[in-house]
């Protein structure tokens, strides 16, 4: 069978160009083999691709296994085929022509589907560039600045304009406005963290006072306002024109509401004797360099009941005129005192009680205290009967009604009489007849009833402790007690924890009262005790302490801070919030 | 000759920003804030804080005056030595205006975007520094497109050789020729790499077919597999140089849209604290 091949070429510009070649076989093979009659050179095309058979009925193509063949568009895998078919190949068309003089036949082949452009279908599979897959710095740009915003800004604006409770109330569902929270809030105020509004009344306005004395109201000033001399001071108008934000901050977890510094203080109280010479207040610095000694507040007169402030360095002023004679050293003594059931020996814990917990100690009375040893009995026959403590003309009394009583149920003859043996008549002391040889259980009454009284409140029971006076117009039997003042605070204007220092310290590592002879002794500590421990507000080396570790600023017996009108341009702001007088919070 | 952008003008900007650091530490040393307690509202803090806005707002500046060439002032070199060592100080400068006190609030998110935005920034100096060089020894002269257009004349040498080797080989040439991808995801570009590399595969492929051909095939399976694994070197070349790209524009996907969310956590930050003042 001779076979003329001829492969066309489709020019660019148009017009195809034809390469013939001649063959001779009995199967014409197709296929990438060199050896095939048809060589089709395309990796799409297999070795052994498909072959044509001269039949005795005609032209037959038979394809190899795998391999992928089409007649006139109809794949196949055996059949007849006639000229003028086209026999698709893989990417070639193979058509049966009409075969010139001299040939069995004419095949002309093209490759119809070529591989295409490697380049180009590389460069289009391949992603080199981020910015091809949709990535855009201007897109999340805008998603992240508005997605903030909307979370961040609108939201909580929204939700503090829907919101506008004045009552501490139980929150339900989100608080958006929670994302602004800038800190914890104090123990104290925890329970209304939740709803910022309750003291944020005002967009772009700071807290007002009318927030805070809406449950504080009560807080008292640091002076009173309304006085001239006060009201004249520079710093006056700086103070009352503060507000209480200027002084209490939130939103600093429990560390810290309270505006701590000594400056703060010393603004106006390092030259306050100046400023505000008729105050008696001292001027004072720092806590550890120009802090006044202790001026305590000592009684001056029991008597009469009057105190006075004596500075702490003075030894002539410092006495401590009680009325009573108590000396401690006598009672500390270490080898001990006589006690109701024999020698004892006394600490300070065992007249001075300190409840637990409790800043001061309880004060301290004759009542479960001095009466353990010292007993008001007046007549040893009778140790059941007492003097009322604290009532001297009651006590008198009760010594007459005692004897009264005594000598007409015949006590008069009472052989154990012990003023039998003691009666005696000294000159010019005692005007009283010797009273064994009375008859008259008036008189005897009487002149048992003095001698008793003169004993007792002179020496042995009240003017042992006691301030006393004899004499006619003192009581029913001439006596009298001067009221005792023991000292409950003498720096009423400080503040000091008994409990706080009692862990680490003992008594008398500041008070020195195993020394103490005298019951005037002041036994108050001298400031330099305190700084052994405490430095000022910014010592690394002693306890920090500023003034407030002491010392109020919102004094009692001052004017309600709320009644102290804010000054300035927050005045208006003030009114509108306090227009309400808005209630406490959890009540309506 | 090329300066170095850290070394710039002889640190004149790490000088202005060690400077202005250390002022800020100073203050925040000897600061006594009133409560005891350093936080963004006091003198010092709100100094910091505004401070530190300012200084965001002009960084963010940067993104704006790059892009205006024939804007006369300082030299663009300078604005970026400038933006990154004033970026670096602000780190402590928005600390300090902190005073350490961090929450679940828009304060807090404020200042976790800000370092989110420097942390970017660093990266994307680190790369700027690192990769241009690499780059450059990558490519040896070449560009992607050139490495590119290697690659598919490559392709059309394999798809030869192969012709007069076995169908199997053929498939896998083709194969080879027509899944192979450079790049491709964002990952993948990032990773320089693919771990389903179709010329990878053929080349292993080839090579096991190679062991077993008849001995008449042997030049062609030699022929085939040393364009197969220069194909491959290539590959692995132009993948590198994607990479090396990515790197270095893939910060800034994170540096801008993170520098708009701080600008916006910036601006309710500074409304909420005003708002509930």
């Amino acid at each position: 069978m001779e076979i003329l091949v001829t492969y066309l070429t489709r020019r660019q510009k148009g017009g195809v160009s034809r390469r013939s070649e001649e063959r001779s076989a009995e199967t014409v093979h197709f296929g990438r083999s060199t050896n095939a009659e048809v060589y089709l050179a395309d990796p799409r095309i297999r070795f052994e691709h498909a072959v044509i058979h001269q039949r005795p009925g005609g032209l037959f193509v038979e394809v190899e296994k795998l391999s992928d063949v089409r007649v006139n568009g109809q794949p196949t895998r055996s059949r007849p085929v006639v000229i003028g078919d086209v026999i698709g190949i893989g990417p070639f068309d193979v058509t049966l022509a009409e075969p010139p003089e001299g040939k069995d036949l004419a095949i002309e082949v093209e490759l119809v589907r070529p591989l295409g452009d490697d380049y180009a279908q590389l460069a289009k599979r391949s992603t080199v560039r981020l910015v091809d897959h949709g990535l855009s710095r201007r897109l999340w740009s805008w998603f992240g600045i508005l997605i903030v915003l909307a979370m961040f800004l609108v939201m909580p604006v929204l939700f503090y304009s829907q919101h506008t409770e004045t009552t501490a109330e139980k929150t339900v569902g989100a608080r958006f406005d929670s994302v602004w929270d800038s800190g914890p809030i104090s123990t104290p105020h925890r329970f209304i963290s939740d709803q910022c509004n309750l003291c944020h009344q005002k967009p772009f306005v700071q807290v007002l006072d009318g927030a805070c004395l809406s449950c504080h109201a009560p807080i008292t000033n640091h002076f009173d306002v309304v006085k001239a001399e006060i009201a004249s001071i520079p710093q006056f108008k700086d103070l009352t024109a503060n507000t209480c934000n200027g002084c209490h901050r939130e939103h600093n977890g429990d560390q810290a509401i309270t505006i701590n510094k000594e400056s703060f203080c010393t603004d106006c109280h390092s030259e306050i004797e100046k400023n505000l010479p008729g105050a008696n207040i001292k001027n004072v610095g720092k806590f550890d360099q120009k802090h006044p000694e202790f001026r305590p507040n000592i009684v001056s007169d029991a008597a009469t009941r009057t105190f006075r402030r004596v500075t702490r360095d003075d030894p002539a002023a410092l006495v401590e005129n009680s009325g009573l004679k108590f000396p401690h050293e006598l009672h500390l003594k270490k080898e001990g005192i006589r006690g109701p059931k024999g020698k004892e020996t006394l600490d300070c814990n065992g007249c001075h009680q300190l409840p637990k917990g409790a800043a001061s100690f309880d004060p301290i009375g004759m009542e479960g205290t001095c009466e353990r040893c010292h007993q008001l009995v007046f007549d040893p026959r009778r140790p059941d009967r007492t003097l009322p403590h604290g009532q001297a003309d009651n006590a008198q009394m009760l010594i007459r009604e005692f004897y009264s009583d005594y000598g007409l149920r015949g006590g008069m003859n009472d052989a154990q009489d012990p003023a039998q043996e003691t009666d005696r008549r000294r000159p010019g002391e005692n005007t009283a007849i010797p009273s064994q040889r009375q008859t008259d259980p008036r008189a005897w009454a009487d002149q048992q009833a003095q001698r008793v009284a003169d004993q007792s409140f002179g020496k042995t029971m009240c003017g042992k402790c006691h301030e006393v006076s004899s004499g006619p117009g003192n009581g029913p039997l001439n006596w009298a007690v001067v009221p005792a003042i023991v000292n409950k605070n003498w720096l009423p204007r400080g503040r000091f924890d008994h409990s706080a220092h009692s862990d680490m310290l003992k008594c008398d590592s500041c008070h020195a009262a195993e020394n103490s002879k005298k019951a005037t002794d002041v036994l108050l500590p001298k400031i330099a005790v305190c700084q052994n421990c405490h430095g000022g507000e910014s010592a690394s080396n002693k306890v920090p302490s500023t003034c407030i570790t002491c010392h109020d600023f919102h004094l009692p017996g001052t004017p309600r801070m709320g009644e102290v009108k804010a000054h300035g341009n927050r005045q208006a702001d003030e009114a509108a919030v306090l227009q309400g007088d808005m209630p406490l919070p959890g009540k309506n | 000759m090329h300066q170095s952008i850290l070394v710039f003008r002889g640190f004149r900007y790490l000088k202005w920003a060690a400077a202005i650091v250390a002022l800020a530490l100073l203050l925040y040393w000897i600061h006594e804030p009133d409560y005891g307690v350093p936080n963004g509202g006091t003198w010092l803090g709100y100094a910091l804080g505004g401070f530190g806005a300012f200084l965001i707002l002009w960084l963010m500046w940067f993104g704006i005056r790059k892009r205006r060439y024939g804007a006369g002032g300082a030299p663009v070199e300078d604005w970026l030595s400038a933006h990154i060592y004033l970026g670096l100080a602000l780190i402590i400068i928005g600390t300090l205006h902190t005073g350490f006190q961090f929450g679940w609030n828009v304060h807090t998110l404020a200042y976790v975007l800000m370092l989110l935005v420097i942390l970017s920034g660093v990266f994307g100096l680190f790369v700027y520094m690192r990769v241009p060089e690499l780059m450059t020894n990558n490519r040896r002269g070449m560009t992607l497109v050139q490495m590119m257009h290697e690659i598919s004349d490559l392709d059309a040498e394999c798809r030869e050789a192969a012709l007069t080797l076995g169908d199997e080989i053929n498939q896998i040439v083709l194969s080879a020729a027509q899944n192979t991808r450079i790049g491709g995801g964002v990952i993948r570009q990032l990773s320089g790499d693919d771990p389903d590399c179709a010329t990878r595969d053929a080349n292993r492929a080839v090579r096991h077919l190679a062991d077993n051909a008849p001995p008449g095939q042997a030049e062609g399976f030699r022929a085939l597999l040393g364009l197969l694994a220069r194909k491959e070197e290539l590959l692995a070349r132009a993948r590198r140089d994607v990479r090396y790209k990515s790197l270095l524009d893939i910060w800034l996907y994170v540096h801008v849209p993170l520098s708009f969310a701080l600008l916006g956590a910036l601006i309710a930050h500074i409304v909420a604290v005003y708002f509930y003042w």
